[in-house]
């Protein structure tokens, strides 16, 4: 196959491939929304999630089945790279710092983190830690 | 065999993608969270999460073995100022030892936005604006990791507002695993405004991830913003060498992030530009302190056909993966056998509508401290409302005044609200003096089995599963006539003890 012929079918590919992408995206917060704003003051419950993954799952197997078929077909019909262009940007230029002030920095940041940490576990700073770690945030995974 | 093993090797992961696997099952080492449905809670001092991770893992993950950083930091300026020095320390160690090298080797999110950039599409590439947009994950930084927060603790409020209103790791890895699980289905009655808010956003985030390369790290993630101060000074990263460099740009050019030179502050230390050099010049910070001097910087002919050199980093290289393997395994086969034990020690009596409450005496704490008197919440003769709180919650900090209300209203209704046993020693009587020194609320604290590691017992006997607010109403015979996971409104309270 030439290298144009193996181009097109790449585009046309990757085309069908981004409207599923989008339109499993779109049906899911779709799905989402239509949920939450018609299903009364608590709309989530397993069953009615699994009654709306009907409409989501069709768009959602294909879309799947697409990335994969991307992948067999770049085994098999692999396409050339496309040569990074020049950076037209401006540079910017780095700001020089000297190696003694760079060790003298680490040094002082070393120091200052283990009197921190020292200072915070044996005052019991560790413990309020643990104890947000140890119970469920809901309101951090949107739950609450 | 030759073309096989070629096309296998075209198709194997980079070491890095290993290194990144690696570390995202390491920090989600309990396993046995995932089909348990809830998460590692072991409340010593020795408990893995007493410390933070480096990376954007949720602690509230099922598997999660250490704390989240960015979640500490934010709790930690209502918890007092030994907590912000803690948390600020272990950032600026982390910062110190690696900089932004843990968004790309370490970050379990940022594995995740790798795998799924794969998917073979087109790509928005980067350019000005997208240079211009990743100074706003700065904004984030300091409006939801810094201000709010801050402003929040001054009433004495925890309150996350990056995790809150934004964070995708907290709702890919911590909402979605423990709503999969069908032991959790209470959790579905708290899903409402905040939970559709956070899955869309979750969802833009995941597909955004397959058209631009790392979405979230680019223009969103404060604690990447924070590393990034660390890149130029940080022990182990990349550096330039200046004599040999020809300024091509090719090393900027090939990365997808938006820098502006290797190891800038948007740089991730991925080390993808060290092969497209030239002229060589760029190598990693540290190299030394593992391998020879010019091994692997410089590539030179003589190296390569030393047999003994390549001898000794085969080998180096086989301890170090053989002793990498050994540690995650006794890792997840350390906290599966955890699980295992602490599930037979805990046994929940009264969690079902209907059943008798199991009873405890637990100790009374008001304004002035501990009292030494005890109270059974079984045994008032009234109506109970038993609400389990913690003042570093912030939803049950919010929903205690409904609870005061219902108190003062309500003389057949008895409200005892039961403080986490892990910190009401210090907080709790604080916190009554502060803002309930009159109310009528009977205060108390849960009590630990410490022989066992286990905290909170009664909190867990009548069905809790380490979500805060849990409220348990009780009829004047003890049985159990409602349970409510999550937060509660005054409206809602008061129509279930008028049905009572």
């Amino acid at each position: 196959m030439s290298t144009e012929s193996r181009k097109k079918l790449h585009d046309i590919y990757n085309v069908i491939q981004i409207i599923f992408i989008i339109l499993s995206a779109v049906c899911i917060i779709i799905s989402c929304m239509h949920l939450f704003l018609t299903g009364g003051d608590k709309p989530y419950s397993r069953q009615i999630i699994s009654e709306y993954l009907k409409y989501v799952c069709i768009p959602i197997f294909i879309t799947v089945a697409l990335i994969i078929g991307g992948f067999i077909l770049n085994i098999i019909c692999p396409q050339d790279k496309a040569k990074s262009p020049a950076d037209k940007y401006q540079k910017f230029k780095e700001a020089k710092i000297s190696s003694k002030l760079i060790t003298i920095l680490r040094i002082c940041v070393f120091a200052v983190s283990i009197g921190f940490i020292t200072y915070g576990f044996f005052s019991g700073g560790a413990l309020a830690v643990l104890t947000k770690a140890i119970n469920i945030c809901t309101e951090c995974i949107g739950l609450g | 065999m030759k073309k096989f093993l070629m096309f296998f090797k075209r198709f194997l992961p980079s070491k890095r993608k290993l290194v990144q696997l690696y570390f995202a099952l390491l920090f989600n080492a309990n396993i046995k969270g995932f089909i348990n449905g809830s998460i590692y809670n072991n409340p010593s001092k020795t408990s893995t999460k007493n410390f933070c991770v480096p990376g954007l893992n949720c602690y509230s993950c099922p598997g999660a073995i250490g704390a989240c950083p960015l979640g500490s930091l934010q709790d930690s300026y209502s918890a007092g100022k030994s907590t912000i020095f803690y948390v600020f320390g272990i950032l600026l160690l982390f910062g110190l030892m690696f900089g932004r090298m843990i968004c790309s080797w370490m970050c379990p999110f940022g594995f995740v936005q790798e795998l799924t950039y794969k998917v073979k599409t087109k790509k928005v590439k980067k350019s000005r604006l997208t240079r211009f947009l990743s100074y706003t994950k700065y904004v984030f930084l300091f409006i939801f990791v810094i201000i709010i927060p801050i402003c929040y603790a001054f009433k004495d409020v925890a309150f996350p507002a990056f995790c809150k209103f934004i964070c995708p790791a907290g709702t890919l890895e911590g909402a979605m695993s423990l709503l999969a699980n069908k032991v959790n289905d209470s959790f579905f009655s708290m899903l409402g405004p905040l939970f559709t808010w956070k899955f869309l956003l979750m969802i833009s985030i995941i597909v955004g991830s397959i058209f631009v390369y790392r979405l979230f790290c680019r223009f969103i993630c404060p604690l990447g913003a924070l590393y990034g101060l660390f890149n130029r000074f940080s022990i182990f990263g990349l550096k330039i060498d200046d004599s040999k460099c020809t300024k091509c740009n090719l090393c900027v050019n090939k990365c997808k992030m938006d820098v502006y030179s290797v190891s800038d502050h948007e740089c991730i230390l991925c080390g993808e530009c060290i092969d497209v050099c030239p002229t060589k010049a760029i190598s990693w910070k540290g190299s030394k302190i593992f391998l020879a001097g010019n091994d692997i910087e410089n590539k030179s002919p003589a190296a390569d056909n030393s047999t003994k050199r390549n001898k000794i980093r085969f080998v180096t290289r086989l301890v170090t993966t053989v002793v990498m393997l050994a540690v995650l395994f006794a890792a997840i086969a350390h906290y599966w056998i955890e699980a295992d034990k602490k599930k037979d020690l805990i046994v929940e009596t009264g969690n079902s509508i209907g059943m008798k409450c199991p009873g405890y005496d637990l100790e009374i704490v008001t304004a002035n401290g501990p009292t030494g008197e005890t109270i059974n919440p079984v045994n008032t003769g009234k109506i109970t409302i038993i609400n389990f709180w913690y003042t570093m919650c912030t939803s049950c900090v919010a929903e205690l005044p409904y609870f005061d209300q219902i108190a003062e209203e309500y003389d057949n209704v008895s409200v005892i609200a039961v403080h986490s046993e892990l910190t009401w020693s210090f907080e709790e009587a604080g916190f009554i003096k502060k803002y309930y020194p009159d109310s009528k609320i009977t205060f108390v604290h849960d009590y630990a089995d410490s022989e066992n590691n286990i905290s909170d017992l009664y909190y867990k006997t009548v069905g809790g599963k380490d979500a805060y607010p849990y409220t348990v109403i009780l009829d004047e015979n003890g049985i159990i006539v409602e349970l409510i996971v999550g937060s509660t409104t005054y409206n809602e309270l008061k129509s279930i003890i008028d049905n009572i």
